[in-house]
């Protein structure tokens, strides 16, 4: 029975991972597989969100044939080898009468015993001047048993008007999609929810979301009996705590909407119940194979760049870095699908990984994310596409807004490759968009912007990650000067050079020679085997395996 | 006729390897404006023109033949000069049109580029 495999990412910190997942998909770590990709947040707004959305809208138009936008279809041993098929949920909060706990829940409204006992339930588990009355357009702000209770409350909601058919916005359909998608793969689905326990919105999530989801499909009228929580496989980050950010100032907390402010000091203890919480919750136990405890063993750095002394508590203005710890949940994900003959038991299997850490240095290597088995094809992977990357951003200067892909295809056409001449400028920029976001880019004023892969990096200085430090640069002067053939720590994988070749000419050389795409690839469009062209070039060149 | 074009030919294909390594050395630009395919082409044009002087230089200074010792020889082969001159050049560029079309994936592709 062929697996098919969902992707949930719940709040920031899931789109983050989101994110990595998507990084990790570009690289080609997910050959040949469709993923259905959730994602659920409550702040339609949000920065990390949109970015997240904005790479998955990037890898599509990639994916895609010139003026379609379909998504390609599956590929094996290349880049961008995996279709994505994204759906978007989010509970609107915008709204003034839907905006609080209050007003959603028409305290205030009603007969007066209604109304005295529906305040008393309330008052007995969440606090009447803060939590009832914050702004929830945000997100739950790390009130998760608030957010436990809405989350669940607003997937149900949207399934109820699902059912009735009335005025259904894009979020409810996607949902309905996607719910469909779920309901028919039935047990060969797998299900991996990414987000944090720490924080808001994905803690309030993960508890809820197989039975939200369960009730659902029951109620749009599906056969629900299909769907059973407890016989498909769920999988789990469980991500604690790992970045801080400004403490809530006075002004900022006296204002209504602001009642409550998430306090990352607090986030240590937060998870530290969440963890009692997840180890004890029989609902939790009966629907998670595995979950994945993923922290931070050093203090958290702060990842925000707060212009001001206020903290962002969401918005467009939420656009946190990426951490190394996102790349391990993307890590998780990647051992969750890949790991065959899952028996589904009413245990849950919490699994770990240690990491050497010695004189305040992280020493990462590839076998940390992905295991001693698929530590080599990470780092072969990872390295090409970020050779790839250095030729296109690097070497042919795309990241400052120059050629790019289009100046690579011309290169290759005065070699006499002329078959990638037919991909339109608009397509080749498309690429340099995507792998922007992955490595860096240059605004109009020459100022640097780190991409996924150097965020990632930066985030463990001055630890190691995987390459050397060349592979880092980010000095305009530099990075065009930078011998892209030369990243890994170990040499033997660095392209070969001679005397009369550098390690560039001697890529060129393989892919013109040797690289060209192969039936069993399964590429179609001139984009995709421009892709296995350049894919096949750059794994030749770094020698892992013999061809 | 008098076979006195073969050394032509060996000059001409000497210069030939010698233009081949350099610009087999000449590394592949990338950016906005790469000029490597270009300086190959140069190159090869370069020392299509060195060829002949080369030749003629050699001609004259080492191999004709000693007009003391043989005045008609020596006149015979002076006047053979601009006949092996050509072929040089001749063999030198047709020489280079098959190697770079053989090699059309390569460096020496540039040489003779295939129009688009």
């Amino acid at each position: 029975m062929e697996e098919k495999l969902f992707v949930i990412a719940i709040g920031g910190t899931g789109m983050r991972c989101l994110e990595s997942f998507v990084h990790l998909c570009a690289i080609g770590m997910f050959d040949n597989k469709e993923i259905e990709i959730l994602t659920l947040d409550t702040d339609q707004a949000n920065g990390n969100m949109g970015r997240t959305w904005n790479l998955i809208n990037t890898y599509n138009q990639v994916k895609s044939e010139n003026g379609r936008q379909n998504g390609g279809t599956p590929n094996t041993n290349t880049f961008f080898s995996s279709k994505l098929n994204i759906f978007k949920f989010y509970i609107n909060y915008s709204n003034a009468q839907r905006n609080t706990y209050k007003n959603i829940s028409k305290l205030g409204e009603g007969d007066e015993r209604t109304n005295r006992h529906n305040q008393m339930i309330s008052d007995l588990f969440l606090d009447k001047d803060t939590v009832q009355e914050f702004n929830l357009e945000h997100g739950y702000r790390a009130q998760t048993h608030l957010g436990s209770h809405l989350m669940y409350h607003g997937i149900l909601e949207a399934a109820s008007k699902i059912k009735n058919g009335d005025d259904l916005g894009k979020p409810e359909i996607d949902l309905k999609e996607f719910l469909t998608k779920l309901q028919s793969a039935g047990e060969s689905a797998r299900v991996f929810v990414f987000g944090s326990v720490f924080g808001g919105t994905g803690a309030s999530s993960i508890p809820i979301i197989p039975v939200a989801f369960r009730e659902a499909i029951g109620i749009i009228g599906n056969d629900n009996e299909k769907f059973d929580p407890k016989k498909i496989k769920f999988g789990s980050t469980l991500l604690t705590e790992y970045f801080s950010f400004n403490k809530p100032n006075q002004n900022q907390l006296s204002e209504k909407k602001n009642s409550i402010i998430a306090d990352s000091s607090f986030f240590p203890i937060n998870s530290q119940a969440a963890l009692q919480f997840y180890q004890n919750d029989p609902t939790v136990q009966s629907v998670y194979n595995n979950m994945y405890h993923i922290g931070w063993p050093v203090e958290s750095k702060s990842l925000l760049e707060e212009k001001d002394n206020n903290t962002i508590t969401g918005g467009s203005t939420q656009k946190n870095n990426c951490h190394i710890l996102e790349l391990m949940c993307a890590a998780a994900a990647f051992e969750f699908f890949n790991t065959s003959n899952y028996e589904k038991t009413d245990k849950i299997e919490y699994l770990f990984r240690a990491i050497k850490y010695e004189n305040g240095i992280f020493e990462l290597t590839s076998p940390d994310f992905v295991g001693s088995e698929k530590g080599d094809l990470f780092l072969n992977k990872l390295g090409a596409f970020l050779s790839f990357a250095h030729i296109v951003l690097s070497k042919n200067e795309g990241g400052n807004g120059s050629l790019g892909t289009k100046g690579f295809i011309t290169q290759l056409d005065k070699n006499n490759i002329k078959n990638y001449n037919t991909i339109t400028d608009d397509e080749t920029k498309q690429i340099d968009e995507y792998l922007k976001m992955f490595a860096y880019s240059f605004s109009s004023e020459n100022l640097f912007n780190p991409g996924w892969i150097y965020q990632i990096r930066n985030s463990i200085l001055p630890g190691n990650f995987l390459f050397n430090k060349d592979a880092f640069k980010d000095s305009l002067k530099e990075l065009r000067n930078l011998d892209v053939g030369n990243l890994f720590l170990d040499n033997k994988h660095n392209w070969k050079s001679s005397i009369i070749k550098s390690r560039y000419d001697t890529f060129i050389t393989k892919l013109t020679k040797e690289g060209k795409p192969e039936l069993n690839q399964n590429v179609n469009s001139t984009k995709e085997k421009f892709l296995a062209h350049i894919h096949n070039g750059i794994m030749i060149s770094q020698n892992f395996i013999k061809k | 006729m008098e076979l006195t074009f073969f050394p032509a030919i060996v000059v001409a294909l000497a210069i030939l390897l010698l233009a081949a390594i350099i610009s087999i050395l000449i590394q592949y630009e990338g950016g906005k404006n790469p000029k490597d395919d270009n300086t190959r082409r140069l190159v090869f044009w370069v020392f299509a023109i060195l060829n002949p002087v080369v030749y003629w230089l050699l001609a004259y200074f080492y191999l004709a033949p000693d007009p003391e010792e043989s005045r008609r020889a020596y006149n015979r082969f002076i006047e053979a000069i601009p006949r092996d001159i050509s072929i040089g050049v001749i063999s030198y560029i047709i020489v280079g049109i098959i190697a770079s079309k053989l090699l059309s994936t390569g460096k020496l592709g540039h040489w003779f580029p295939k129009k688009k």
